[in-house]
């Protein structure tokens, strides 16, 4: 039976909501700051009408919920979860779709979802002659996405549903006891590699690039925050490949794989913990990765695209980083990579489903899913190939030995499968307005990855159903299923529960 | 003006647009190109050379500011030309607030250039000045949005720290 949820639930999840949207406000100072400092007074003004709008839904749902005495359940956190992914992008397109660069609501609700969600494909129109602040506040929602906003929050409040927020928003490890402390650790990791980022980001562009200082501190905080929360926006209309600077790629491709690790291995690296490399999910990575990779650059090289080996190691290694990791930043135009077919497409698109590892900024079906998934199948078959009264070991190893019990194998499984059936779903949707198949697949994988490359179906110009479908997979994949599962349960018992 | 310059982007001889060479580019690969439009981004000076992102696309000859409604995306090219042929005088390249320099750049279309690391380019020769560097008059600042911004994030404020309050002082 469906139980009708209480006005107490709706307070409890109205509380974190509004804490949640506080962090927005808040994080809304960042461009404003920028805004004012250029004297770029239009975007300033639609900042501080984001930042009110976010402050007084904050207040409201504060004032509304104070100090509930409700005990959040595990249900209260997805739902809260599920609400802010889609409730964050509504506000933080209100400065987007204000800088007259969208062609319509719905093109900058897509673009702040893509932010949000670390995706990187966009429908913004003439971004090369965008404000600074915009396209600060664009990276910053990736940086609040890639973090986690809910995760944001949480160093900030000391939330008692915090462990029930924490996994909802698809992190299932904690490095610490406290979701608190491992909430610090994990902003801590991102402002140190903040630090060193962007500072050989600057410095590339000042000394290989010759740009201006200021300009190179721009270039340099964008790429850094689209790079290491694996979003892939980029500040000028022709991503990477704007640089033209092989050093500036390799500092942006080590930052593209350091966001797609788990913060547990980010942890457990500081920690000079040994036995990582026994790890099933840094074995699975380092396997797919190298897989995917030979794959990509033999059929680069069956095709003749890059006559010399310099030219095909550098584009294919660097697009396929940028693939596996969700990042979605390309060193080759949208034509360009729409022409590597066979082999090479193949490589990049299960690069781009399989993804980073668990607990990253990364999305795709994720490394431990991968690695557990195969374990799974492999001793089923030893299983059964060997006789009755044979002991099949049934663990793994991360951080530690662990038993594969069929509920994990299960559960593993089915998310897998949920990614595989929203990869399709995508697919099918492009299909239908008349996209070939490679690349309607391609463009559903790289939606619903969080990944962000696009051989041209993504544009200003889409069918608004197909950016609906997207908007719908960025956020599901992001979410890893559950939660929106959970707000689907929701919805449905306030209609038919008692 | 604006008229001019649309006809001079558009309909010159010689003047290969970059949606062309991008959806045959093999065909283009090592031909002698004019092609023209805005520098936008920055100038990229490395020792001999200048490098800089030069688009054709309709925003060169009208920019956003000056539409009603934008009208796609950015197309463009990037540009490598010898030190020599860049002058200062050119002006700032596009951005907010600014319409680059308008050039014609004659020069080689490379493809996936093995020589360059697979960089695909127009190695720049000569570079015609059409039109200098000028600001454009951005949108103004909303006063309406600002101040409904403050006020309402100073409503929310209040709410907030009302809400914050222990429990036992709002019962009293």
């Amino acid at each position: 039976m469906l139980l009708k949820p209480t006005l107490e639930d709706a307070r409890r999840i109205a509380a974190d909501l509004g804490r949640i949207m506080a962090v927005v406000a808040a994080a809304g100072l960042i461009p404003l700051v920028w805004a004012l400092a250029l004297g770029e007074w239009k975007p300033a003004t639609d900042l501080v009408l984001m930042i009110g709008v976010a402050g007084i839904f904050a207040g409201l749902a504060e004032n509304w919920a104070p100090k509930t005495q409700k005990h959040p359940v595990w249900g209260h956190g997805l739902i809260v979860v599920s609400l802010v992914w889609l409730l964050v992008p509504a506000v933080g397109a209100i400065p987007l779709a204000l800088s007259g660069h969208y062609g319509d609501l719905v093109d900058a609700y897509f673009d702040a979802m893509s932010g949000l969600t670390t995706t990187g494909l966009a429908t913004i129109q003439d971004l090369d002659h965008l404000a600074a602040s915009t396209n600060v506040w664009r990276h910053t929602l990736q940086f609040l996405g890639g973090q986690g906003i809910v995760l944001a929050a949480l160093v900030f409040f000391s939330a008692s549903g915090a462990l029930s927020l924490y996994e909802a928003e698809g992190r299932d490890q904690r490095i610490f006891p406290s979701v608190g402390s491992t909430a610090r650790f994990i902003w801590l990791v991102s402002l140190v590699h903040g630090l060193l980022g962007i500072t050989a980001l600057t410095i590339d562009g000042v000394i290989a690039q010759g740009f201006e200082w200021s300009r190179s501190l721009f270039h340099g905080f964008t790429i850094f925050m689209a790079a290491f929360d694996t979003g892939g926006f980029s500040p000028q209309s022709t991503s990477i490949s704007y640089y033209h600077s092989a050093s500036f790629e390799a500092v942006v491709a080590v930052l593209m794989l350091a966001g797609a690790m788990s913060f547990g291995l980010h942890h457990a690296i500081w920690q000079r913990r040994s036995g990582l490399l026994h790890n099933i999910e840094v074995r699975t990575f380092a396997t797919t990765v190298t897989v995917t990779l030979l794959v990509t650059l033999t059929g680069l090289a069956i095709s003749g695209i890059y006559t010399e080996a310099g030219s095909l190691l550098r584009r294919g290694f660097f697009q396929l980083v940028s693939a596996h990791t969700g990042t979605g930043f390309a060193n080759v135009s949208s034509a360009e990579l729409a022409r590597w077919s066979g082999l090479a497409f193949g490589g990049m698109t299960v690069a781009m489903a399989l993804g980073g590892m668990s607990s990253s900024t990364a999305g795709g079906v994720k490394a431990l899913r991968i690695g557990l998934t195969v374990k799974s199948v492999l001793m089923t078959v030893r299983e059964a190939l060997t006789p009755s009264r044979t002991v099949i070991s049934r663990t793994y190893f991360q951080y530690g030995r662990h038993r594969l019990e069929p509920e994990l194998a299960n559960s593993v499984m089915t998310v897998s499968l949920l990614y595989v059936a929203l990869y399709l779903l995508g697919a099918v949707v492009g299909l239908a307005y008349g996209y070939g198949l490679a690349e309607s697949l391609f463009e559903s994988v790289s939606a619903a990855a969080a990944v962000g490359l696009s051989v041209g179906v993504v544009s200003p110009d889409m069918p608004v159903v197909l950016q609906i479908i997207m908007i719908f997979q960025m956020w599901i994949g992001r979410l890893e299923f559950i939660a929106v599962f959970a707000l689907l349960g929701f919805g449905l018992s306030v209609v038919k529960g008692r | 003006m604006t008229t001019v310059l649309g006809l001079v982007l558009t309909i010159a001889l010689a003047i290969v647009p970059v949606s062309e060479l991008d959806a045959d580019p093999e065909t283009w690969n090592g031909e002698d190109v004019t092609v023209s439009g805005e520098i936008i981004g920055d100038y990229s000076t490395r020792d001999d050379v200048v490098w800089f992102q030069l688009n054709d696309d309709p925003y060169a000859a009208i920019p956003l500011a000056e539409r009603s409604e934008p009208v796609g995306t950015n197309t463009g090219i990037g540009v490598r030309i010898p030190r020599s042929e860049w002058s200062e005088e050119w002006g700032g390249p596009g951005g907010y607030g600014r319409r680059g320099p308008i050039v014609e750049v004659t020069g080689t279309f490379l493809h996936n250039s093995p020589d360059d690391q697979g960089e695909t380019f127009i190695a720049g020769s000569e570079v015609r000045l059409i039109e200098r560097a000028r600001p454009i008059e951005t949108r103004p600042a909303s006063p309406l949005a600002a101040t409904t911004g403050v006020v309402l994030g100073a409503i929310g404020l209040v709410l907030y720290r009302l809400g914050r309050r222990p429990r036992y002082r709002r019962d009293r």
